[in-house]
């Protein structure tokens, strides 16, 4: 029955993530943590994972909190609405469901409640040089060798390895046949011999690294999931965290949006407040379409993913595509009606900018999931 | 949440016990009916026979069929009256145009449902709501469009009578009427939105001339002229002055009217739309496999899923009572810009096909190429795309007032 409410319990932890970000993380402190070197704050690492935040996914039986999809993504959306910095997407979402889908008994084991403590941190490293989310852009080799194998290759753009302590490493295994039956998955400490690491500068709204591996020697039981298999680990993870990303942006389109209403009923020239001139109220019609679409496809593939129906990856490819590309231009309306003051690092809007642009390609541009989504519905 | 738009079991099983009934008795009368994909192609005689359908189904009370049976409704409660759409869509061919908005009357009898005299109720609701009567509405004139409050059409008062003189557009309709209801300056000197009243008035008058104007798509739409057109001071809905209240009134009352919108028509020309594009073949390849077609596809189909989740939200917000503000306006504006945009897309992924109503190769009968015409038509009446724009930013400032 169709019924698009929170339950009461979703709406309590709706409240606490907001009071909690509101007052622990307002914009000021997010802009002094991403200037800090690493661009992160163990001080609040520490009071997310008190909160239970890091283990939502993670079921009991791992000390995990085990909430359902639904609440991570009402507080994904509180998550995004205040921009909290830190590596709780890559390692309490994408990091703690690979282990889920692919680990051994022994990963799970060893790993997830210490990452439900926010003792452990993990990153995935996926993207390279030749940036891309298919199969096919993964081009950095594992070769067995003595038992184990070797990691050779360098991975770019990848969000949290500066303060990561393992990372999960895709690799390629065998390069002939279909692409997607030829990657490997590797746990493989940030510090092992071999792994180097660098922050990738820009205008970014992640710390990005740059990660080599240089003759990085793993044992078999680092593996996640079964050689040559690890597409089948990547996409049901990948699509759930696509869809808890898309509800972050949904948060973060939202609040951008009631920043630039108020910011237009407040700021008066020409005698009269800008949101009386039409040109300025488009854009914030604009911006309250991309932010209401970016919602509520985010909470159908949330839904679809939860309830297994059979269309769940084309409701996500939908949302990511919506996500993306709304919050990219959201900003931009915003800018336009800010002015210079939009600008201002004092004023905080940049902070939202930098973020949709770095979120524009990470898990899929909107071209790879139209691309995706064209896959599905066998145009 | 649960964005299932099932029905409980409870009401599946009341509606497919109703749908057994409804199915029986189209099955007597639905023979015959239907239309083409252009209304501009539909026959008199199709016409007729239509209309001789329609008055069928209001003896049943499945015309209005949510309103109270003493006005003519069949007193059905929304999910068992959708039945009978589904079924008469299943089995006859372009309902849109055999049951067109511009012939229903909705806001004639939404405003004499909520402002109009008692007598005017027992008089004419019934014959309204039992699809006796056709209704046009008569807003806009040929100076005064999205500022209906600058009206130029005279109402002047005369004993129990109301002279009429003026000049209106865009109306209709198929091909004839029996009512017009009419919005018309009764104080020239007035403050706006106070200077208007709204009259009931009947079709055949003397001093009323029709002439036809040829649209791009759609049914029939005239010019009307009123020439010292006297109507009974009974005719008038709502108070002398109170036009602008009755107007609205009626505006809200409207879509409740007849057998219900239709909801899926642009989703069933998106599917026709991938469906050709999956089948039909370019220089031995299938149009889908072509890159910019399938962007345009992908693009289209993507649009949709964001304007049936706004559909849907909205369904779910007046259900549970919420308050709406500028939500309806955004499914309004978002579904008239879609729309536009379902046209685009025909182009860009069909090429020149797109454009073509040739029966040996258009696909569908002709079906898109009618539709994109008809987007460019609908993009205007209830509202241009600016006014609702208008419409929406007030109710945004609402549910966010300024600090």
């Amino acid at each position: 029955m169709l019924d698009l409410a929170l339950t009461s319990e979703q709406e309590l932890l709706r409240n606490t993530a907001r009071d909690f970000v509101e007052r622990e993380c307002p914009l000021a402190t997010v802009r002094e943590i991403a200037e800090r070197e690493g661009g992160f704050s163990s001080e609040l690492w520490q009071k997310i994972a008190g909160l239970g935040w890091l283990g939502i996914l993670i079921p009991t039986a791992y000390s995990g909190e085990g909430g359902s999809l639904t609440a991570a993504a009402v507080l994904y959306e509180e998550m995004g609405r205040g921009l909290l910095p830190g590596p709780h997407h890559s390692s309490a979402v994408l990091g703690a469901l690979l282990l889920l889908h692919g680990g051994s008994e022994e990963q799970k084991q060893r790993l997830l409640p210490a990452v439900a403590r926010g003792e452990q941190i993990l990153a995935l490293a996926y993207t390279e040089a030749d940036y891309g989310w298919g199969a096919e852009h993964v081009g950095m080799t594992a070769t067995a060798r003595d038992g184990g194998f070797v990691l050779e290759g360098t991975k770019q753009f990848v969000p949290d390895a500066g303060i990561a302590d393992q990372l999960i490493c895709v690799t390629r295994t065998r390069s002939s046949g279909d692409l997607r039956q030829g990657l490997t998955l590797f746990l493989v400490e940030r510090e092992a011999a071999g792994v180097q690491h660098r922050p990738m500068t820009g205008f970014f709204g992640d710390p990005l690294h740059e990660v080599t591996f240089s003759g990085v020697e793993v044992s078999p039981d680092s593996v996640i999931g079964e050689v040559d298999q690890g597409w089948e680990v990547l996409t049901p993870a990948l699509d759930t965290a696509t869809a808890l990303l898309c509800a972050y942006i949904a948060g973060a389109s939202r609040r951008v949006y009631e920043i630039t209403l108020a910011y237009a009923q407040r700021r008066v020239q020409f005698g009269q407040p800008i949101a009386r001139f039409q040109r300025v109220q488009d854009h914030l019609i604009d911006m309250v379409n991309n932010a209401d679409a970016a919602r509520w496809t985010a909470c159908e593939a949330v839904w679809k993913l939860e309830t297994g129906k059979p269309d769940a990856e084309e409701a996500v490819s939908v949302a990511k595509a919506v996500a993306s590309e709304g919050f990219y231009q959201l900003c931009e309306s915003s800018h336009h009606v800010h002015a210079g003051v939009g600008s201002d690092q004092a004023y905080g809007l940049y902070l939202y900018t930098k973020k949709s642009r770095s979120l524009y390609h990470y898990l899929g541009d909107p071209a790879f999931h139209r691309q995706r989504l064209a896959g599905l519905l066998k145009l | 949440m649960d964005f299932e738009t099932r029905y409980a079991p409870e009401e599946e099983q009341e509606r497919e016990q109703f749908r057994r009934e409804v199915q029986a008795w189209l099955g007597k009368h639905v023979e015959g009916v239907g239309a083409p994909p252009d209304a501009g192609d539909l026959s008199y005689e199709q016409f007729q026979r239509n209309r001789a359908f329609l008055k069928k189904l209001g003896e049943k009370g499945w015309y209005a069929p949510t309103w109270p049976k003493e006005y003519g409704g069949g007193e059905l409660r929304p999910h068992v009256a959708a039945v009978i759409r589904e079924e008469m869509e299943a089995r006859i061919s372009h309902l849109e145009n055999v049951h067109p908005p511009g012939d229903i009357g909705g806001s004639a009898a939404g405003a004499i449902w909520g402002v109009g005299t008692e007598e005017q109720k027992r008089l004419f609701l019934p014959k309204i709501l039992r699809g006796e009567l056709i209704t046009w509405e008569l807003y806009t004139e040929p100076e005064a469009g999205s500022d209906l409050p600058s009206l130029k059409t005279l109402a002047e008062r005369q004993g129990d009578e109301y002279l009429l003189n003026g000049t209106k557009t865009l109306v209709g309709g198929h091909f004839e009427a029996d009512y017009l209801f009419v919005l018309a300056v009764t104080d020239p000197q007035g403050a706006r939105r106070e200077n208007l009243s709204a009259f009931f008035v009947p079709a055949g008058l003397p001093g009323i001339t029709m002439t036809d104007m040829e649209m791009i798509a759609g049914s029939r739409k005239l010019t009307i002229i009123f020439d010292d057109v006297r109507v009974a001071a009974s005719q008038l809905v709502g108070r002398e002055g109170d036009g602008w209240t009755t107007f609205t009134t009626g505006l809200h009352g409207a879509l409740t009217v007849g057998i219900g919108p239709g909801l899926d028509r642009d989703g069933r020309v998106l599917e026709q739309l991938l469906e050709y594009c999956k089948s039909a073949e370019h220089d031995g390849k299938l149009l889908s496999s072509r890159p910019h077609a399938q962007d345009a596809l992908t693009r289209i189909y993507i649009d949709f899923q964001v304007q049936r989740l706004f559909r849907l939200r909205n369904r779910w917000m007046t259900s549970a009572g919420m308050p709406v503000t500028y939500e309806g306006t955004q499914e309004v504006l978002g579904r008239k810009l879609f729309d536009l945009g379902l046209g685009e897309a025909t182009v860009k992924a069909l090429g020149p096909l797109s454009m073509m109503k040739d029966p040996e190769w258009a696909p569908f009968g002709g079906d898109l190429e009618y539709f994109h015409r008809y987007a460019i038509l609908m993009a205007h009446p209830g509202g241009t795309v600016e006014i609702q724009k208008l419409r929406m930013f007030r109710g945004m400032v609402e549910s966010q007032p300024a600090d």
